[in-house]
């Protein structure tokens, strides 16, 4: 099936894997990493229950990360092609990578409160993933503020590149930024998933909250399209 | 070549005529450092502390004052359209985005170096000796800042609401540039010495580089329909 076909109203809205299989195997996958991660994995050794957030935090960040090179495609794709397909996608990976971005944040805020005592500190992690959210809110901003112009797109696509561009360079760097301020906890790289059952939840909460992410990139596609679609009428009508 | 060099002169005939632009960016710059003077030395902040403030305050204030001096950068040609006329002359737009970065480089360097004087002049803080390698790694970030600012501010111009587009897009964007930049000045400060093989000196050469070529490569897509 070629992009054309999936990014149209056809497959979005009326197609029964868009409209029915997607959003039901979103809420299975979704429901079962819920069960797994309250029911089933055991508790942390020093943190106990609240430790339980890191299968979403983690998961989410790494969706945001999937979108933000979703974002980077669909960039590099439309200014090679011009068809306007990439630039939905474009538009849909960047607002449904800052909803992720937020989650991260959030979470993040939500377990530092519970082992730091403050909801935020100058970590370099967590100032990493502050820029990251700034990026993407900048280019949602220049969409909003570009809005009505016939170069709207370009713009958008060269704003995409660089930020994705940029995203490496920045949690690269930030994480030099003072040695004495790394607190956040480094749990794969120190080889903290020591129990089987860590590892498969967290493998699972990372799969759910992706397909979730691509339902959620369907709706958004969808609702962009829809609107495109009011506003040539309405310019049709007009003119 | 004969176009670029065309076109450098151009933008500084242009800034030389209007003057109120590089008056009223080195007057902002001006501004902001006398507001930080007040700031610090309300809460009796001493020697070293203003020492050690001082590679964030003159950031803050090249960032600001950057941002006014950009936002000029393109006002004459989006409110008299000549881009077109340009695009239609033998350079390509890669030349015009280059031509464009070099004038907006020597503006935004401008103001670097004359914020710089003013700082150790005004601010209290004891910069002596200091403050030829503190305008070179200026100088040196004002690459990436200006590489990565020019593209934008072509950007900024053609949307509502520009002076809030150019901040928005362009400073979560120098983020790195900034935390390289911050900690080369001071090296320069308390260790007197630069790494100049070290990790922050090649995060700030490796953006000027990455910026220059990336928006050389993307400026096409901004300008053409």
């Amino acid at each position: 099936m070629k992009l054309q076909q999936i990014l149209s109203t056809d497959f979005l809205i009326r197609h029964p894997v868009a409209r029915v299989l997607l959003p039901l195997v979103a809420a299975a996958g979704v429901l079962g990493a819920m069960v797994l991660v309250f029911l089933v994995v055991p508790d942390e050794r020093v943190m106990g229950a609240v430790y339980r957030i890191f299968y979403f935090h983690v998961g989410s960040a790494l969706t945001a990360y999937l979108h933000i090179a979703l974002l980077l495609i669909a960039s590099i794709f439309f200014l090679a092609t011009r068809k306007p397909e990439w630039d939905l996608l474009g538009e849909a990976s960047a607002s449904v990578g800052l909803l992720f971005c937020s989650i991260v944040l959030v979470s993040g805020m939500i377990w530092g409160h519970s082992a730091w005592n403050v909801w935020w500190r100058w970590e370099p992690r967590l100032v990493s993933f502050l820029v990251l959210w700034l990026i993407l809110f900048s280019y949602t901003s220049l969409r909003a503020f570009s809005a009505g112009d016939t170069r709207q797109s370009n713009f958008a696509a060269v704003l995409g590149i660089l930020a994705a561009v940029n995203v490496p360079i920045v949690m690269f760097s930030v994480k030099l930024l003072e040695h004495s301020e790394q607190l956040h906890p480094q749990v794969v790289a120190q080889q903290g998933l020591r129990d089987e059952s860590y590892v498969y939840t967290l493998v699972a909460a990372t799969l759910a909250l992706m397909v979730f992410s691509l339902w959620l990139l369907a709706v958004k596609t969808s609702a962009l399209l829809l609107r495109r679609q009011v506003e040539s009428c309405i310019a049709d009508r007009q003119a | 070549m004969n176009a670029f060099v065309w076109l450098v002169e151009k933008d500084l005939r242009c800034l030389h005529r209007a003057k109120h632009v590089v008056v009223s960016t080195l007057g902002f710059a001006l501004l902001l450092e006398v507001t930080a003077g007040f700031a610090f030395r309300q809460v009796g902040y001493g020697q070293i502390e203003l020492l050690e403030v001082t590679p964030g305050i003159l950031w803050l204030i090249f960032l600001f004052a950057a941002v006014i001096a950009l936002n000029h950068s393109f006002l004459f040609e989006h409110e008299n359209e000549p881009m077109t006329g340009l695009l239609l002359t033998a350079a390509d737009p890669g030349t015009v985005y280059l031509a464009k970065c070099l004038s907006n480089f020597l503006l935004v360097g401008t103001m670097q170096v004359f914020t710089i004087g003013a700082h150790a002049l005004l601010f209290g803080a004891d910069l002596s000796g200091k403050i030829l390698p503190l305008c070179a790694v200026s100088l040196l970030s004002a690459l990436g800042l200006c590489a990565a600012g020019t593209l934008l501010a072509a950007i900024a111009v053609c949307t509502r609401g520009r002076e809030l587009v150019l901040p928005l897009t362009l400073y979560p964007l120098l983020i790195p540039l900034v935390a390289g930049s911050v900690y080369l000045m001071r090296e320069v400060i308390f260790e007197q010495t630069i790494d100049w093989g070290g990790f922050w000196f090649l995060t700030v050469l490796g953006f000027d580089v990455v910026a220059l070529v990336l928006c050389w490569v993307l400026f096409e897509y901004v300008v053409r329909e």
